[in-house]
């Protein structure tokens, strides 16, 4: 039997078994699109809830709730920068993983995004991807090793909100030095037995990513079931990439007001990582499977229940071969393999002006590592965390005290407390502000291990005073001890281990017109002055500007944008190169709306003016390329 | 620190405890910003201590009524029309009611119940129709079922105004379309109605398309429709309807029996304009 080569694209590495999977999605898509066109309409329920009669006065994102503390509040009562993007935002950006997302979002940075589905990496105005909790139903998708998420394995069809924060929110999320990505997927749908949507794409070099969506409730049961493949050979040497996803949501509605709620979320990844040093490339394959059982209930009119289940397994490998001989080169390849089980509950109480949340968690996982053959890391952790948080709203002032206690058996005891407050000064202008204490869990990874911690500072104002504009701006101050960092001695070569204190300060500024003519402009700038504090320097690889520009326009039939982000990477030395705005068109013409069905024609033109935006020479990003594809909904 | 930060915390938690019997009781259907800032309006006026609220969606099946009478509160606000149909079989206290399009529909029709429609006056948009735009025949597209009893209102403002209205019935989007092309030469006017059944994103396209093909302006009740091409809206805010329910509970709460606060409709809205569709229809309107 011939030896499979080391050099093969996603198309081949992955074998018949990813083509039978893509081919029946794509038989799968025209199944559901011929029975759309012959099937006999369903009529929609016709109902009055306080949310649809809204829905006729205002714009969807002007009803939105956040759930920074683990209990909805009203985004007018937090006191976090949060940003949120609902589905339709998503959808609008044709985008195909979670880092397409990110990366038009304000004070993100993306990097290593080759490809779609490419093993990106994001930071939030200088905290690291290792600081950054990514949550899909509550359970991260960061590994235990590293803490990195691989967002580029993220499918966009199953979100129906990103809840992003900015800052240290470790009184409620754990270990979120950095911020939460938090990812609130898809409910089952209310309006019938049997909705859905199947969506195909495709691009230049081999680029085809299809998806589809099946939802509905026969009574009080709901279902939610999505599953999709992206694939692309890539852009540039060594840059294929392959996403399988499946996902389910059940959930049964009890007869006295609960509700039990199933999830299952398969995720498998497996991009190609570039040429590194004219010398080797690797790929990857990250395979994730997540799964929740959940029971929510009230106990009494004032006390509600919710308690959770969780399961997670995760296997990941990097292989890495010479360029030269295509034979396997054993010092960089590595393996992991982790089990997460654990539990949660959670009791919240209203009284008076209270909203109080409290809860336990328990969390066992473990991680076995293997380099170059053998296994140099073997380890487990237990973690027990307690959580207490309150929104106290009075008048035109919210004030959100938390505290959450963590032991756990590998690193030691943690306590992180927050304060946060909002002043509504007239219904159009709020004023926030927020300081709290961060940590981010000591890594199973030994090099690692230290316990970082940090605090931050923040001010913001929000306003709509002035007519037909929507401005934003927050001041912020991230400061972060205990960072471990390695140098060279360059005498004797050997590594030195280090502790730093990073200070990150700046500001952000984000703005959106009202729609006019179908159309409006959205801008975002975040300056950011990132100092080691030991050598006095700037932080290299924190991107000092950023810029984000949009012009929308959407008539129900037709609708474009084209956008345009610019990232400084502040990054001498790595050979990458950032001078330019990158910008993108989306399009999408809805040529049939019908009662109970739509379809539309979508196409994406990317990087129209061929710029240069990456931190790291290895990792270009690609030149002008287009896509276009067919979205059915029904 | 840590001690002195949980020091702080239990100051912060045992504040606002002790008000187990709230002066006021609010229950709402959701956490939705419009809901939120209509009950700030409403606590900036009415003047009360202490304010208990019952979100439904948090709640879930709970039995709100009674959580209601066990707070044993002076006053009851109800939020949103999910609220007032949960709190209807209260008799025995005050219901004051805030952002509910047709309360008649909700069956709370006790003495005890007063409050703030959403929608503005019949005779604002009809009065609008005649002298701003010139029109004498003003279309309206209606299920019953769901906004009878505001085109009942405009009947009874159209005969004062000398108006005539042509209604035409349609149960859902297509037949609201249907029944859109038979007004083609009868009206000079359309005025949009909140009909869940008659306004979807398809329909109010079609709206807008025999708008500009007949060159009849199309008036609605959100600000949201002019970019859609309507011509003008007249719009509520939340937090107005809400300090004007504030007002109507401080005077029961000062003594009025709530059947002599009778229900009021919004007494501030604010007319937009979409400068492009008048100049369009050759209408120079103004703000």
């Amino acid at each position: 039997m011939p030896a499979p080569s080391p050099f093969n694209t996603a198309k081949t590495r992955v074998g018949t078994s990813f083509r039978r999977f893509s081919s029946l999605l794509l038989g799968l898509f025209f199944l559901v699109v011929l029975s759309i066109l012959t099937a006999p309409r369903t009529v929609h329920a016709d109902t009055d809830s306080d949310r649809e009669l809204l829905e006729l006065y205002y714009e969807p994102h002007d009803l939105t709730v956040t759930s920074a503390t683990r209990s909805p509040r009203p985004l007018s009562r937090s006191a976090e920068n949060i940003t949120v993007i609902s589905a339709d935002e998503i959808e609008a950006l044709n985008a195909h993983t979670l880092a397409d997302v990110l990366e038009k979002i304000p004070g993100v940075q993306v990097a290593y995004n080759t490809a779609p589905g490419a093993a990106a990496g994001f930071e939030f105005a200088g905290a690291t991807t290792r600081h950054i909790q990514v949550l899909i139903d509550g359970v991260p998708l960061n590994d235990q090793l590293d803490n990195f998420a691989l967002v580029g394995g993220v499918p966009v069809q199953i979100i129906e909100r990103i809840e992003i924060v900015k800052s240290p929110v470790s009184s409620a999320w754990s270990s979120a030095l950095g911020g939460v990505v938090n990812i609130v997927t898809k409910e089952p749908s209310q309006h019938g037995p049997f909705t859905g949507s199947a969506s195909f794409s495709g691009g230049e070099n081999g680029t085809r990513d299809a998806r589809g969506e099946f939802s509905g409730t026969i009574d009080r049961f709901g279902y939610y079931l999505s599953g999709g493949n992206l694939q692309s050979n890539g852009f540039r040497p060594f840059s294929a990439t392959e996403n399988n996803n499946l996902y389910a949501k059940l959930r049964w509605n009890l007869s006295d007001g609960g509700s039990v709620r199933l999830t299952v979320n398969y995720l498998k990844t497996a991009p190609q990582e570039a040429i590194v040093l004219d010398l080797i490339s690797s790929r990857l394959t990250n395979r994730q499977l997540q799964s929740t059982l959940a029971l929510d209930y009230a106990l009494t009119d004032r006390l509600t229940f919710n308690a959770m289940l969780k399961g997670t397994r995760l296997d990941y490998n990097r292989f890495v071969t010479l360029l030269a001989t295509g034979e396997p080169y054993l010092p960089r390849t590595v393996a992991n393999d982790e089990k997460t089980v654990g539990g949660a509950t959670t009791l919240t109480w209203r009284q008076g002006l209270h909203t109080l949340t409290g809860g336990v968690e328990f969390d066992h996982g473990s991680s076995e590592f293997i380099k170059a053959g053998v296994k140099t890391i073997d380890v487990t952790n237990d973690k027990y965390s307690f959580f207490l948080n309150d929104t106290i709203a009075w008048e035109r002032f919210t004030l959100t005290p938390a505290v959450r206690y963590e032991l756990t058996s590998h690193a030691g005891d943690h306590f992180s407390p927050s304060l946060g407050a909002t002043l509504s000064l007239t219904d159009k202008t709020l004023l926030r502000f927020y300081t709290a204490s961060g940590y981010s869990m000591p890594l199973l990874n030994p090099d690692y291990a230290s316990q970082e911690r940090g605090w931050t500072l923040q001010a913001g104002i929000e306003s709509s005073e002035i007519p037909y504009l929507w401005l934003k701006g927050t001041w912020f101050r991230n400061t972060v001890d205990r960072i471990t960092a390695y140098e060279y001695n360059t005498d004797t070569w050997e590594e030195i281990r280090l502790s730093e204190r990073h200070v990150r300060e700046g500001v952000e500024v984000q703005a959106k017109t009202a729609s006019l003519f179908n159309s409006w402009f959205t801008a975002g700038y975040v300056f950011t002055d990132a100092k080691n504090r030991r050598t006095g320097d700037e932080i290299p690889g924190v991107a000092r500007h950023t810029w984000d520009l949009g012009l929308h326009y959407d008539d129900r039939t037709f609708r474009g944008a084209v956008t345009g982000h610019f990232r400084w990477w502040n990054n001498p030395g790595g050979g990458g190169q950032y001078k330019d705005f990158i910008w993108d068109l989306n399009a999408g013409w809805r040529f049939y709306q019908g009662r109970n069905a739509e379809a539309e024609l979508f196409v994406t033109g990317h990087n129209l003016f061929d710029g240069k935006q990456y931190p790291l020479e290895p990792y270009v990003n690609p030149d002008r390329w287009f896509e276009g594809g067919l979205r059915i909904k029904w | 620190m840590n001690r002195l930060i949980l020091h702080i915390l239990a100051v912060l938690l045992l504040w606002g405890f002790p008000a187990f019997a709230a002066e006021v009781v609010v229950v709402q259907g959701e956490r939705m910003a419009p809901f939120e800032a209509a009950l700030r309006g409403f606590e900036a006026t009415a003047g009360v201590r202490s304010v208990e609220r019952f979100v439904l969606s948090d709640l879930r099946g709970a039995d709100v009524a009674r959580a209601v009478r066990e707070a044993r509160p002076r006053l009851v606000l109800a939020v949103g029309r999910d609220a007032l149909v949960r709190v209807r079989e209260i008799r025995e206290i005050p219901v004051v009611y805030l952002m509910v399009a047709a309360p008649e529909t909700t069956g709370a029709v006790g003495r005890n119940v007063t409050g703030v429609e959403m929608n503005v006056p019949a005779e604002r948009y009809l009065s609008f129709c005649a002298k701003e735009l010139g029109g004498r025949r003003v279309g309206i597209i209606h299920n019953p079922a769901r906004t009878g009893a505001q085109v009942r209102e405009a009947r009874e403002a159209a005969q004062r105004l000398g108006i005539t209205l042509v209604i035409r019935r349609a149960d859902d989007p297509r037949e609201a379309v249907r029944e859109l092309s038979t007004l083609k030469g009868e009206v000079d006017a359309l005025w949009l109605l909140p009909d869940p059944s008659v306004v979807t994103r398809d329909t109010v396209e079609a709206f807008a398309l025999f708008s500009q093909q007949n060159r009849v302006p199309l008036v609605a009740f959100a600000a949201k429709y002019l970019q859609h091409g309507a011509v003008a809206a007249f719009e509520v805010d939340p937090a107005d309807m809400g300090r004007q329910a504030g007002r109507m509970a401080r005077r029961i709460l000062d003594g009025a029996s709530p059947d002599r606060v009778p229900p009021e409709q919004p007494a501030r809205s604010h007319l937009k304009v979409n400068p492009t569709t008048a100049r369009n229809l050759g209408l120079a309107l103004k703000e």
